[in-house]
């Protein structure tokens, strides 16, 4: 998809480091920016501090932006990159249990691979079944918890996924599906809430 | 088919990518296996609820946040570039020989360049890689422009932008680009339109901006931007103009 005249002509001026365009610029994308990074992080905190990063390293790079892809495309990348930098860094320090568990506000539902049956009469509004998803989301591996988003949530096609993490389109459909079976099987304790 | 090789199969198989073959043959293994059957409804489940995930607000102030560190950003970044200067002058300075060499080189190389200038173009493909290494450049004018609100007897209305050149003796061929903010969009800053013109010296242009509705102007918030079409690389090819609510006659002309 060609970009647009008026967003060319921002990127444009970026290029040549005016301020006032970047405002612009951010404004038309802080809020996909900030999702894409909550749901990446599962956190709130998290999500504001990549979409920073992400805004700054767009900013110091604006200048290599040639206009091959989509300037949301490369900007996705960007996003996925901080977070997956991210992850790197704090990967040691990091150490999920399997006895530890999801809270909810009566109940509490075992991460994964516990056989622990949910209660039959747990009842949850639609976004305590959300928070269930998101949290289930979290549980994924990096690289298919960024299948799940970037498709799922953010909308992106398969060839857009595969621009935004350098992968053949074959390799991001097979990964996508390994994803779902994934997340289905670790939702598989609650499937009750997904009636 | 087997389970496992049907497992692969799944998304295509709901998203309905599959070819008419494989899908009767997943369509079979699905009406006997009923593990199967029952993974296959509980994926098509999940993924409803996946596309129906909400979006999440950013945090307040979160835009404010994002300039501020971008304006820390570039003050480091100045003064990490005033430092490594100060260091260079420095040493410069207590190096007299390079600093000969260097004026020396200097005065040479601007004697040519005079020189050159006033000859290239008799100088064949030198004259052409002189051009192309320093294109002429044409310096935008400088504009003081007018804003007019005509309101249509229906809806929205039309912004009439008057400048005009005081400065430039060749006409320059604009583009206009005003960005703001209007109620419909609340605090979010968007592109209003854009039109582009001839804008030539002691002569007055006017763009026409159809707009729904007449922008909100407050704390300078309207930007008229001007960039030269012909020499986009033009030294002085960008003007951001803040315009304050004043020049905006409203109704006036209605």
């Amino acid at each position: 998809m060609p970009i647009n005249p008026e967003e060319q002509i921002l990127i444009d001026r970026c290029k040549t480091g005016d301020r006032s365009a970047f405002d612009v610029l951010i404004r038309s994308y802080e809020k996909r920016v900030y999702n894409l990074a909550y749901r990446l992080s599962g956190s709130y905190d998290e999500a504001n501090d990549i979409s920073i990063d992400a805004f700054l390293r767009v900013f110091q790079a604006v200048r290599l932006f040639r206009g091959d892809a989509n300037f949301s495309t490369w900007l996705f990348r960007i996003v996925t990159n901080v977070y997956l930098d991210r992850r790197k860094r704090t990967r040691n320090k990091q150490h999920l249990s399997l006895e530890e568990y999801i809270e909810l506000e009566e109940n509490s539902v075992s991460r994964q691979i516990e056989d622990t049956a949910p209660t039959p009469d747990l009842v949850v509004e639609g976004h305590e079944r959300q928070d269930i998803l998101q949290k289930a989301i979290a549980l994924l591996p990096d690289y298919q918890r960024t299948m799940i988003v970037l498709y799922h949530t953010e909308g992106l096609s398969y060839e857009e996924i595969a621009e935004v993490l350098d992968l053949r389109i074959g390799t991001v459909k097979s990964r996508l599906n390994r994803a779902r079976l994934s997340l289905r099987e670790k939702l598989d304790p609650v499937k009750e809430l997904f009636p | 088919m087997k389970r496992d090789s049907a497992k692969e199969l799944y998304s295509d198989y709901l998203t309905g990518d599959l070819d008419d073959a494989l899908k009767v043959s997943v369509e079979n293994h699905l009406a006997e296996d009923t593990d199967s059957r029952t993974e296959v409804d509980a994926m098509r489940r999940v993924w409803t609820q996946l596309d129906a995930m909400p979006r999440v607000d950013t945090p307040a102030y979160f835009h404010e946040n994002i300039m501020s560190r971008l304006d820390a950003e570039l003050a480091r970044e100045t003064e990490q570039s005033a430092a490594r200067t100060a260091v260079w002058d420095w040493r410069t300075l207590f190096r007299p020989r390079q600093l000969a060499v260097a004026a020396t080189l200097l005065i040479v190389l601007l004697g040519s360049v005079e020189a050159i200038q006033s000859q290239h173009a008799a100088l064949g493909p030198l004259g052409t890689i002189y051009r192309w290494l320093r294109p002429a450049t044409t310096v935008m004018p400088a504009i003081t422009p007018r804003l007019e609100w005509k309101q249509n007897t229906t809806t929205g209305g039309t912004l009439v932008v008057s400048m005009q050149g005081v400065s430039e003796t060749q006409p320059v061929h604009y583009r206009v680009m005003i960005t703001g903010m209007t109620k419909d969009t609340g605090k979010v800053q968007r592109v209003l339109g854009t039109g582009e013109g001839i804008l030539a010296a002691s002569e007055e242009a006017v763009v026409e901006l159809p707009l729904a509705e007449k922008p909100t102007v407050q704390n300078n918030n309207l930007v008229i931007t001007f960039s030269s079409i012909d020499t986009p690389n033009a030294g002085a090819g960008l003007r951001v103009l803040p315009v304050s609510l004043q020049p905006l006659t409203s109704d006036a002309a209605r």
